[in-house]
């Protein structure tokens, strides 16, 4: 088992160099600097360019960035969005706000898709579970930006029951509608999962001989049905996970609130290099994080993985 | 099971929270209906605002917002005061020497730093030179060589330590700046962030941070900033220190970032923002509301030839004349964008500069207009130009930004060309803008929609934009505007203080020259359309330097 996670540990850190070292040269071949006011010669933009050096080529100045960030944890400096400022001290004022409506919405797209998906399996063709369909067709398809707009407008501005945007002050209520917006998606996934796997699981030999046995329904369900209904479940989360994240690039913009998305989608926009990767970088970070950390859940749930994981390259 | 029971009440309890929360806050009584003495409510202006503060550095600032923020906080030798005249700041006079070359500020003595040390010449001295020093990479260093100041030009090529910047603290309280040659503007840049000054000591107690926290700053202005929550806003405070707070009014300035437009104007609904910038389809919107008002901004939009592109027809006076006169520029100034923009028959706008002798607009005192619409006119022009080119179709490349309103104007004009004049065919090219800018540099187009904001409150800051390697990438090289253009320029025949009434008629001359030969295509001047409460008034527009100024403003 140790030597299965060290392995997934070494190509994850490879995985971070090359998405690391491709998002370089890509931002090389972007037309335009940092440095773009109509105000500036080119004189000056090959002063500036020097100054940050920004002169050299994007092989060197990789080397120089994996460098700094792993003996000193720097960043570099914002050239454009906050000028001068360490990027160490943007991201980490802000990545907070960012993981922990994330995981809010982790937390309420998993339960509530989950409670929504068992409801669904186990009252099968019933208006429930055409219910949970229209939800899951929904939260598929609307995109996070109308969500985000809609909540916005009838629960903060009509209703007046949550801040409109996000309120500094008042953080704890200015949470609830961003993460519901972002959730919707984990809701709709989890739900049509955890309803599949559930009838599939009902079907199965070893729950009609539960069944037989005359165990009750609910301990049926719960003992037997779910445990294994989870394991698919808990494989999507991980490709939630990219969901989130782009979700969380919208629903930041919209509610106005300070984290990290919304200062990537501002960092794309003004060629302010360092941001791009610095947020990337932790973007790429955590979901390769996640995807190892899903990885050995699977194993600690259903062991037949674990040993077939140690034994291959899986 | 247990566990999934407890988190779905936790959040029905976060729930609940949040709905006794709100109920409190609309029981809380807001009138005074005992009878009894209330606390008076602190007198907040709350702006929203689309982008993040990237600087509340004077020499590091480059945009509008930086600028709005360093202005409340900091002030420089002059300003202007709500009218668009100059007045005392920092400074409460000045000399200037015959030749025009020596300009002596006597200082206020009773002007101090928010920690309580005086403002000094020698804060002047140590910030204009720490804006030449190449090592700090002010974007505005060369604003320095514009204004004139000795030695400037040579610094920022290379040739000379920055420390040698025309620039002596005679006294605490007397500054002697030295130019290298007159610059007729030179008084107006005083009140550009880039010349503010900064307390030398507090600098270096900052090792480096100077700038990047509100504890990285001082102020000498009507406000200090008190609060920067990064992508969120800003907050600044009434600054009991600054010589004149008697006359601020209101307690502190917030502004709040909201990168949604849809959002920004529903807090401002709901009471929550009390001023907020408008785009088009929001004016659509809001336009017959009382708090709507449209002000004139300072960016000229206009169609840059490249006439280093070898292209033949751009050397054709006709062929440009009927690409000048042959799209209704009203359209879209009032359709198209529909943001509080008017046409531009003319390329230096309207409010930027005032006559020596009277004090009359430019506008006003250019007595006629350029290169009007006009659809008859501009098919003459466009049959003779097919003549004299020996065609009868032509095809010409039109580069533009990808932003939503540029590309609407860019497919108008592009309808409106090809239908107005026959056998011109117009190709639509569209980059974001960084690119755009970066090709138009490299001189990789034909014809460019760009734009250009004003620096000093002096026509010559557009006026020389049109000149071999100028910032209009349009390489215009008309002799004999560039004769004029180095007559009144710093360094020229005319720029020189006995002379302002000869150099200001020459400026009047140089746009007819420019516009009778349809050296560009101006489009329109932009307008600043925003929601401002009922309850504020006193906001100062300016569209040169600060765009806002919030000195004056009372609320209620």
């Amino acid at each position: 088992m140790t030597k299965y996670i060290l392995k997934r540990l070494g190509m994850a850190a490879l995985t971070l160099l090359v998405i690391l070292f491709i998002l370089f040269l890509l931002l090389e071949f972007m037309p335009g600097s940092p440095f773009n006011d109509e105000k500036l010669s080119p004189d000056q933009i090959a002063n500036l360019n020097a100054l940050y050096g920004l002169d050299k080529s994007p092989v060197i100045r990789f080397l120089i960035f994996v460098k700094n960030v792993v003996l000193h944890q720097d960043f570099g400096i914002s050239f454009v969005i906050k000028k001068n400022a360490a990027i160490s001290d943007m991201i980490s004022s802000r990545i907070g706000i960012t993981i922990k409506i994330g995981l809010q919405a982790i937390l309420i797209g998993t339960v509530t898709g989950i409670v929504l998906g068992v409801i669904a399996g186990i009252k099968r063709n019933t208006i429930f579970d055409t219910l949970t369909t229209i939800i899951a067709v929904l939260g598929v398809s609307i995109p996070s930006y109308v969500f985000a707009l809609g909540l916005s407008y009838y629960f903060g501005y009509k209703m007046r029951l949550f801040p409109i945007t996000f309120d500094i002050d008042d953080t704890v209520r200015s949470m609830v509608l961003p993460s519901i917006a972002l959730s919707m998606f984990v809701i709709a996934q989890t739900a049509r999962f955890m309803r599949m796997e559930l009838i599939d699981i009902f079907k199965s030999d070893y729950i009609q001989l539960a069944e037989s046995k005359g165990l009750s329904n609910l301990k049926v369900i719960i003992r037997h049905a779910l445990r294994n209904a989870m394991i698919p479940v808990i494989t999507v989360l991980g490709p939630l996970l990219v969901g989130l994240m782009t979700g969380s690039l919208v629903v930041e913009k919209i509610f106005g609130i300070p984290g990290i998305g919304s200062l990537l989608i501002q960092a794309i926009q003004v060629n302010d290099f360092n941001v791009v990767i610095a947020i990337a970088f932790i973007y790429s970070f955590l979901y390769i994080f996640v995807n190892l950390l899903v990885d050995l859940l699977y194993g600690i749930i259903d062991p037949r993985i674990r040993v077939q994981g140690g034994g291959t390259n899986a | 099971m247990r566990k999934l029971l407890g988190l779905l009440l936790s959040l029905a309890l976060v729930f609940s929270l949040a709905a006794c929360k709100s109920d409190e806050s609309t029981d809380t009584p807001t009138g005074n209906e005992t009878g009894e003495p209330v606390e008076q409510e602190p007198k907040v202006l709350r702006i929203a605002t689309d982008v993040e503060v990237p600087s509340i550095d004077a020499q590091i600032a480059t945009d509008g917002l930086s600028f709005e923020i360093v202005g409340a906080t900091i002030e420089g030798l002059l300003q202007y005061d709500a009218n668009g005249k100059l007045v005392p700041s920092i400074a409460k006079s000045y000399e200037v020497s015959e030749d025009g070359l020596i300009y002596t500020f006597y200082l206020r003595e009773d002007a101090k730093w928010d920690n309580g040390t005086t403002v000094t010449a020698h804060d002047f001295e140590f910030a204009w030179k720490r804006g030449m020093n190449p090592d700090v990479g002010s974007e505005y260093s060369w604003i320095f060589f514009v204004a004139g100041v000795k030695n400037a030009r040579a610094i920022y090529d290379g040739e000379a330590d920055y420390q040698t910047l025309g620039i002596e603290a005679v006294s605490d309280y007397e500054l002697v700046v030295t130019l290298d040659n007159e610059a007729p503007f030179f008084v107006q840049l005083m009140t550009f962030n880039t010349f503010f000054p900064i307390n030398e000591e507090f600098y270096n107690a900052q090792d480096g941070q100077y700038g990047m926290r509100p504890e990285n700053v001082l102020a000498n202005g009507p406000f200090k900033i008190t609060k920067w929550q990064e992508g969120y806003g800003l907050t600044v405070e009434k600054n009991e220190t600054y010589y004149d707070a008697d006359s601020v009014q209101i307690d502190s300035v917030e502004w709040r970032v909201f990168k949604d437009a849809q959002t920004a104007a529903l807090e401002f609904e709901a009471g929550s923002v009390d001023v907020v910038k408008l785009n088009s389809e929001l004016v659509d919107r809001y336009k017959d509301d009382e708090a709507f008002t449209n002000d004139p901004g300072g960016y000229v939009w206009y169609v840059a030839p490249n006439y280093a592109s070898g292209m033949p027809e751009l050397e054709n006076l006709n062929f440009r004349m009927a690409l000048g006169m042959g799209f209704d520029k009203s359209y879209i100034a009032n359709s198209v964008l529909n943001d509080g923009s008017v046409a531009a028959n003319y390329i230096v706008p309207t409010g930027l500069a005032a006559s020596p002798v009277d004090g009359t607009d430019y506008r006003e005192a250019q007595t006629r207009d350029f290169l009007n619409y006009d659809v008859t006119e501009a098919q003459k022009h466009w049959e003779l130009a097919k003549q004299e080119l020996g065609k009868s179709e032509i095809e010409i490349e039109l580069l533009f930004d990808d932003a939503e309103s540029v590309k609407r104007m860019a497919e108008f004009m592009k309808s409106e060309w090809e239908t107005n004049l026959e056998g011109l065919t117009v190709i639509l090219k569209t980059q974001p803008k960084k690119n755009r800018l970066q090709l138009m540099r490299e001189d990789k187009f034909q014809l460019g929609i760009t734009r250009w904001g004003p620096d000093y409150a002096d026509p010559q800051t557009y006026l020389e934009l049109f000149k071999p390697g100028g910032s209009s990438s349009t390489d215009y090289a008309n002799p004999v505007y560039l004769e004029m253009l180095e007559k009144i320029s710093g360094g020229g025949e005319l720029a020189s203080s006995t002379k302002t009434v000869e150099r200001w008629d020459m400026m009047l001359e140089m746009e007819q020259v420019l516009l009778d030969d349809a050296g560009v295509f101006p489009i329109y001047q932009s307008g600043y359309a925003m929601l401002i409460s009922p309850e504020v008034s006193g906001i100062e527009v300016h569209s040169v330097g600060l765009p806002h100024v919030y000195k004056n403003v009372k609320i209620g």
